[in-house]
């Protein structure tokens, strides 16, 4: 039992990370209909830049997650700027998007094992110290992730509910020719998108960063779980997408309890496939008619 | 009329054959037995692209999980071709083995591919567009988890070693010039076969997954079933594909067939370009020799690995960006 709950607290831990890339997943998905594989690359480029940062600019932790932030939203900047609006403004199919952007995602990895090397890597620190509470105990990093990520959830969460710009999101993920008839600068709102998503996601790989370092490899799989979470919880909620992350890194956390850590990405995908074959709209996804989606 | 096709196909692709025929026999001169490891490698290839092109090219349906199959096949021949007591210990630890002849072998290989397809199939066929690709995507990932994890039946990472070479009618092939000759045979049964079947009825419907689905429908067909059937049956050639894979290496280990193998076979098919008979051939001759060429130009192993992969994700952006048609339409390289 004593077991059982320290996975759960893991996993509710791990849960608010893969929330954070739900939402940064999400965000482009529903606002632009791009299925944004090269996120993955995003994500470990973010990671990276904060290794950097703190072995060779020799920056504080924070601030050099500030750093990271910040240079990676101007990643998904460029990467909107000049790669996604070339193919946007060529009119190419959802899937021509998705397999370049699976490309871009192989190019992206590979530079950073030019660069970094293919091992894996570490921020130096010493051994953090732990909180117990009750049979739970938790390191002093596992608290920082999950109070860091709760707070840009709400953040987030009162963001979206209350600002005009994350309406124009949503309204952009509907019909994005009529954003223009509005007076809108889409081509502006798009690059904010993907430089809010790029932003968001680093958020996460900085705290992975830190607690168990990464591999330049690692980008597939972290796209696999924020793609399970939109599409599990249901693509048209950024609720669901919470949800989606919570629940994923619970079940992956029970499946270490029951059989072996070496199972947890099939976890990810067996959860989408059964969730697309029972209620292919997600589970708190919402049904539309055929001609609405 | 099978012979037709075939000789079609040989026409049509003469420049290639010739330059790429010429370009061979040149190394062969320098080197014979790393010509025959490139014809070899070309050869199998050429199954696992022809095989593609029937899902992709006609039928659009972008497949990441090709190379799935094909590992599905390199184990099931390897399962079905070894003999307990002969390769050691490593027998013991695996959950089955046949010892069955090597006709059966590549037959179950080819059957052990088609089924795993129909399968994945039967699933992703409800979705279209990104959510098929993703989905597929998704099962090439687990295929690879199942096929490292699962100790039992692949030995994992370790791979299995001391697979038996093909034994055909008493002719034991273990020479590499041999296994050309093998090669030859197999793909003279198979591609001619497989000609047939793009220009029959079955591959016309195939194009309408590509073309108007809800056309094909209105007409009567149905669209799942042939897809489901192309599916199996490009499923089928890669398993094959991958039981003459691992007859030739006679070590396999999952590694071959993760998601960069299919993320290299769908490049090598839209640089190609799909839909025809040419794209396949050019495609598997220009991917299979840029890597030789690397090597030639005296990069160091540790780089040149992660520079070619750079090459296909750049060539796959810039595909998608100026020849999407290799998504669609049927494009010849001009």
């Amino acid at each position: 039992m004593n077991l059982f709950l320290q996975l759960l607290a893991n996993g509710i831990v791990n849960g608010a990370m893969y929330a954070l890339l739900a939402v940064s997943f999400g965000l482009v998905y529903r606002g632009t209909r791009v299925f944004h594989v090269a996120f993955g690359g995003l994500f470990v480029l973010a990671a990276m830049l904060f290794h950097t940062l703190v072995t060779v600019a020799g920056l504080n932790w924070w601030l050099a997650g500030v750093g990271a932030v910040v240079l990676a939203g101007l990643a998904g900047w460029i990467v909107e700027d000049g790669f996604y609006r070339l193919f946007f403004v060529r009119h190419s199919s959802a899937g021509a998007v998705m397999v370049a952007s699976l490309g871009l995602a192989v190019v992206i990895e590979n530079v950073l094992a030019l660069i970094y090397g293919n091992e894996i890597r570490t921020i130096p620190r010493g051994l953090a110290s732990s909180i117990v509470l009750g049979s739970v105990r938790l390191t002093v990093i596992q608290v920082a992730q999950f109070v860091v990520s709760v707070a840009l959830l709400v953040v987030l969460w009162v963001l979206a509910t209350r600002h005009s710009t994350f309406k124009v999101f949503r309204a952009m993920g509907e019909n994005q020719d009529l954003l223009r008839t509005h007076g809108l600068p889409l081509m502006s709102y798009r690059a904010r998108l993907f430089a809010l998503s790029g932003a968001v996601a680093a958020v996460p790989a900085c705290l992975m960063m830190v607690d168990v370092g990464m591999d330049v490899h690692a980008g597939l799989s972290i796209m696999l779980i924020a793609v399970v979470a939109v599409l599990a919880g249901g693509v048209d909620r950024m609720g669901a997408w919470v949800a989606g992350g919570f629940l994923l890194a619970i079940l992956q956390s029970l499946v270490v309890w029951k059989f072996s850590a070496k199972w947890m990405d099939l976890v990810a995908f067996v959860l989408l496939l059964i969730v697309l074959l029972f209620r292919p709209e997600g589970l708190l996804g919402i049904r539309k008619r055929w001609e609405e989606s | 009329m099978i012979m037709d096709e075939f000789r079609l196909w040989l026409k049509s692709n003469s420049v290639t054959l010739i330059s790429a025929i010429g370009g061979i026999s040149l190394l062969a001169l320098w080197s014979p037995n790393y010509a025959a490891h490139l014809l070899v490698m070309m050869g199998i290839y050429l199954l696992l692209s022809y095989g593609l092109n029937l899902t992709l090219g006609f039928g659009g349906l972008i497949v990441f999980c090709h190379a799935a199959f094909y590992g599905i096949g390199a184990y099931t021949y390897a399962l079905v071709r070894l003999r307990g007591g002969s390769s050691g210990a490593q027998v013991d630890e695996l959950l089955w083995t046949g010892d069955w002849n090597w006709l059966a072998g590549v037959l179950m290989a080819f059957i052990g591919g088609a089924l795993l397809a129909a399968l994945i199939g039967w699933v992703c066929l409800r979705f279209r567009g990104d959510y098929f690709i993703f989905a597929t995507l998704g099962f090439q990932m687990i295929i690879f988890v199942v096929l490292y994890n699962w100790v039992n039946l692949s030995r994992g990472p370790f791979g299995i070693h001391g697979i038996p070479r093909p034994v055909l009618f008493g002719w034991e092939v273990n020479r590499p010039w041999e296994y050309v000759g093998l090669l030859a045979i197999v793909l003279c049964v198979v591609l001619p076969w497989f000609f047939r079947l793009y220009k029959s009825p079955f591959g016309l419907a195939v194009k309408t997954l590509r073309e108007d689905e809800r056309a094909a429908q209105a007409m009567g067909t149905s669209t799942s079933l042939i897809g489901l059937k192309a599916m199996a049956l490009a499923g089928g050639l890669a398993g094959l594909a991958g039981g003459l894979y691992a007859g030739y290496v006679t070590y396999i280990d999952p590694t071959s067939f993760s998601l960069r193998e299919s993320i290299f076979l769908v490049t090598l098919l839209m640089l190609g370009g799909s839909g025809n008979l040419r794209g396949p051939l050019v495609g598997t001759a220009v991917m299979l020799l840029l890597p030789e060429a690397l090597r030639f130009m005296g990069m160091p192993d540790a780089v040149a690995a992660n520079v070619r992969e750079m090459i296909y994700g750049l060539l796959l952006v810039v595909l998608m960006l100026l020849r999407p048609q290799g998504l669609a339409g049927e494009t010849l390289v001009k």
